[in-house]
């Protein structure tokens, strides 16, 4: 063999060891990347759902009260059927419950609130809100989010929904 | 710009010659395809740590989520029966692939001096891999991976000495259970990979320092050859087919099978995955009290053989057919390991108890893989299939039931035939003959009359009155106005011994219609069968209160129930010796 002969053929075969490694590589490569991104192929299903969270005499009109939510929950493989999935502050308003869902729509924390000040407050970047929910301080890009509610024989009950956190328009999670 | 990038890099990393270390070794005699295997095991390898790592994203190690996440992998996850597949048959692969590297090492006499060590840390490799097989068997925590690993883990604790200590260190305790996932999985996905890639680098580095290829001693040494390209193109070739093998073989089976969830209540023909059914066939023939010789002296030996094989054979000559004594018995010990594993397959073919459990525990698997579509409860597979009629029901109804009855076939006759049992045939069948096989002429129970003389009209009206009685909401609807009249003809005609609340059993005292065939009665039926509201003093049938929980009942309940949305496989007709067709009443 020729070295000119020789050097073609060991150019072809550096060239088939890339194709045949690059098929390789795909041949994991792709499914992998599938597998990888599934929760974002994933739609999540869950819209709000009404769930009942505590009986009407148990609220005030001076000061908020938070209690959590229970409902089932699908997560995965798993449907359990009775899971904590948050919290909300509920307050009475004459015939009305108004409802806050608890996470902090900055950064998602659970809100407490201040009886002394009357105002709901962030433990993580001191965001502060008042009773309404309108912002009065800190860095939350909104005001607390809303939740809507309704009595029925006397047990209260919210549309339970999450928001986006760090967004000026609320963006529903499911 | 990309050169100028490429000698930046070379400056200050060396790349170059790294690479030129690593590529451009010269080949003794030449390339060849009977170096591809270990190159080819490299590739599987590497092939198992991403899927396995993939998998590891979801798979979760606990008695209650193992089989409920393989599950999900399975079905749920994008591509994740691919990945899942591609794991599971390269597990094979390796196999197969590690076999011909032993054989291909051993004719070529690649395990004589300098390459003793080399040698010595391959079998070590082979060891590391048929651990990883094993412990990645019982990973999806289903009955196939349960019991064959609870065989396994017991012959552990066959070792002389330090078995029943073995045994309790790799189970995590006496028995089977969370701790036994965890270091199952600990075991899989950490100690034993490291332990490969240790002893791989180990493995390649000794080769390369001895000098790579071990030619056969009839090779022109004057041939030469570069690993890259000449030899890495055989060995992408074979690498591809290996992996395009593996990857046929999961779209063509949907993946890996998953088995129904593990349950030691269940009974199960326990087999080994298929590369170590050799091991298992070899217990076959050894008497329990040789059981050591199967277990523990003959791997041993078999192991011990192959390690002192550099001592044995030390003399210069590679060529074969020299020495033949030492590579006879691997050879002969390969055919054996072919020979066994066929020996195991055909008498499993054979077996029909071994066949029709097959066929039971697919049966299980297919109907938990259902149920779990909907999602499993906090409690794991096991409590899902409890609480699922056609499951636990079925289980209970075939332990409890078919001492006496007979359903779809299965079990003893002598009492009422549940096939379709309640459904319109059936109860056709029993008012035309009460003493007919199928229903109670097996029984003491004798006193009923064949009924076709209402003729089929009024019988027709009965059967919908008695379904009307057993109707639950979610049922198909029956026709209310002919139930109606059915109602008047059963007041005629079966109010002298059957009653309907207060009403009826006004001569003879038969069983109370109450309900019947709804899931209460049939309920108390199993519960307490000789109550006034059911058989009353009439009753043969066992009292289960107390031998059976409500819960259970209620299963079987379910269970039996859907048979009235079914029809039986046989014909409902009058008794043979005197026709009781005459009387043709008109309709109303």
């Amino acid at each position: 063999m020729t070295d000119e002969s020789q050097q073609g053929r060991r150019n072809f075969l550096r060239a088939a060891a890339g194709l045949g490694s690059a098929a390789l590589g795909l041949l994991l490569a792709l499914p992998g990347a599938s597998y990888v991104v599934d929760p974002l192929l994933r739609a999540s299903g869950k819209k709000g759902r009404w769930l009942p969270v505590a009986e009407l005499e148990g609220l005030e009109e001076e000061h908020p009260v938070s209690v959590s939510v229970v409902g089932e929950q699908r997560d995965a493989w798993t449907r359990a059927p009775q899971r904590k999935l948050g919290m909300v502050w509920l307050r009475k308003k004459g015939e009305q419950v108004v409802a806050f869902n608890a996470e902090c729509p900055h950064l998602g924390c659970k809100v407490g609130y201040d009886r002394d000040q009357k105002h709901f407050a962030c433990p993580c970047h001191e965001s502060a809100f008042n009773q309404d929910g309108d912002v009065q301080g800190g860095p939350a890009p909104r005001s607390l989010d809303p939740l809507e509610t309704r009595v029925v024989d006397g047990k209260v009950e919210v549309r339970f929904v999450r928001f986006r956190a760090q967004t000026a328009e609320r963006v529903e999670i499911g | 710009m990309l050169s100028k990038i490429a000698d930046f890099l070379d400056d200050r990393t060396g790349y170059r010659a790294l690479l030129h270390e690593a590529l451009d070794e010269d080949i003794a005699g030449g390339a060849r395809w009977a170096y591809v295997f270990g190159s080819g095991l490299l590739t599987i390898f590497a092939c198992q740590v991403v899927t396995g790592l993939l998998l590891m994203a979801t798979y979760t190690p606990s008695m209650d989520d193992a089989w409920s996440s393989v599950f999900y992998i399975q079905h749920k996850v994008t591509a994740g029966w691919f990945i899942r597949g591609l794991h599971h048959y390269g597990s094979q692969a390796m196999m197969i692939v590690l076999g011909f590297h032993l054989l291909q090492v051993a004719l070529y006499g690649a395990y004589k001096k300098p390459r003793e060590v080399t040698w010595w840390v391959g079998l070590g490799l082979m060891g590391v891999v048929q651990a990883l097989g094993l412990t990645g068997y019982l990973l999806p925590w289903d009955q196939k991976g349960y019991w064959a690993t609870k065989v396994a883990t017991n012959i552990a604790g066959t070792v002389p000495l330090m078995g029943p200590a073995l045994q309790t260190l790799i189970v995590g305790g006496a028995e089977y259970g969370q701790a036994t996932i965890t270091r199952f999985y600990v075991l899989h996905v950490g100690v034993l990979p490291a332990t490969l890639v240790l002893l791989v680098s180990a493995h390649v580095a000794l080769f390369r320092r001895n000098g790579g290829a071990t030619p056969p001693a009839s090779a022109d040494l004057s041939k030469k050859g570069v690993f890259y390209p000449d030899q890495v193109v055989r060995d992408l070739v074979f690498a591809l087919l290996v992996v395009g093998v593996m990857a046929l073989l999961t779209v063509a089976g949907g993946g890996a099978h998953i088995d129904a969830p593990a349950d030691p209540s269940i009974d199960y023909h326990p087999r080994p995955e298929w590369y170590f059914l050799f091991l298992f066939q070899l217990l076959k023939y050894l008497p329990g009290s040789m059981e050591l010789l199967g277990t523990v002296i003959l791997p041993g030996l078999a192991g011990a053989f192959l390690f002192v094989l550099p001592f044995l054979d030390r003399g210069e000559s590679t060529a074969v057919r020299g020495r033949l004594p030492w590579l006879a018995p691997i050879l002969l010990g390969a055919l054996g390991v072919i020979g066994l594993t066929y020996q195991a397959f055909a008498d499993d073919a054979a077996d029909e108890e071994f066949q029709a459990g097959l066929v039971d525990s697919q049966k299980r698997a297919d109907r938990a893989i259902a149920l779990a579509q909907d999602g499993i409860p906090p409690g794991g597979p096991l409590e899902m299939l409890k609480n699922d009629p056609m499951t636990r029901g079925a289980d209970v109804y075939a332990k409890e039931c078919t001492s006496c009855h007979v359903l779809d076939g299965e079990g003893e006759r002598s009492a009422p035939d549940h096939s379709g049992y309640g459904s319109r045939k059936w109860l056709m069948g029993l008012l035309l003959d009460p003493d007919a096989e199928h229903y109670f002429g097996t029984t003491e129970l004798s006193d009923m009359k064949p009924m076709g003389k209402l003729g089929d009209a009024k019988l027709k009206a009965v059967i919908e009155y008695l379904i009307s009685l057993g109707h639950e909401t979610g049922d198909p609807a029956y026709d209310l106005a002919l139930a109606k009249r059915g109602k008047r003809v059963f007041e005629e005609s079966c109010f002298d011994c059957h009653a309907i609340g207060e009403n009826g059993a006004d001569i003879f005292d038969g069983p109370n219609m109450t309900g019947y065939g709804s899931s209460e009665w049939i309920f108390n039926q199993i519960k307490q069968p000789d109550a006034e509201t059911q058989y009353g003093e009439l009753n043969e049938m066992p009292v289960f209160a107390g031998e059976l929980d409500d819960h259970d009942i209620r299963m079987v309940t379910a269970y039996l129930r859907r048979q009235r949305l079914k029809e039986p496989p046989f014909e409902p007709k009058a008794p043979a010796p005197k026709a009781d067709a005459g009387v043709e009443s008109p309709e109303d």
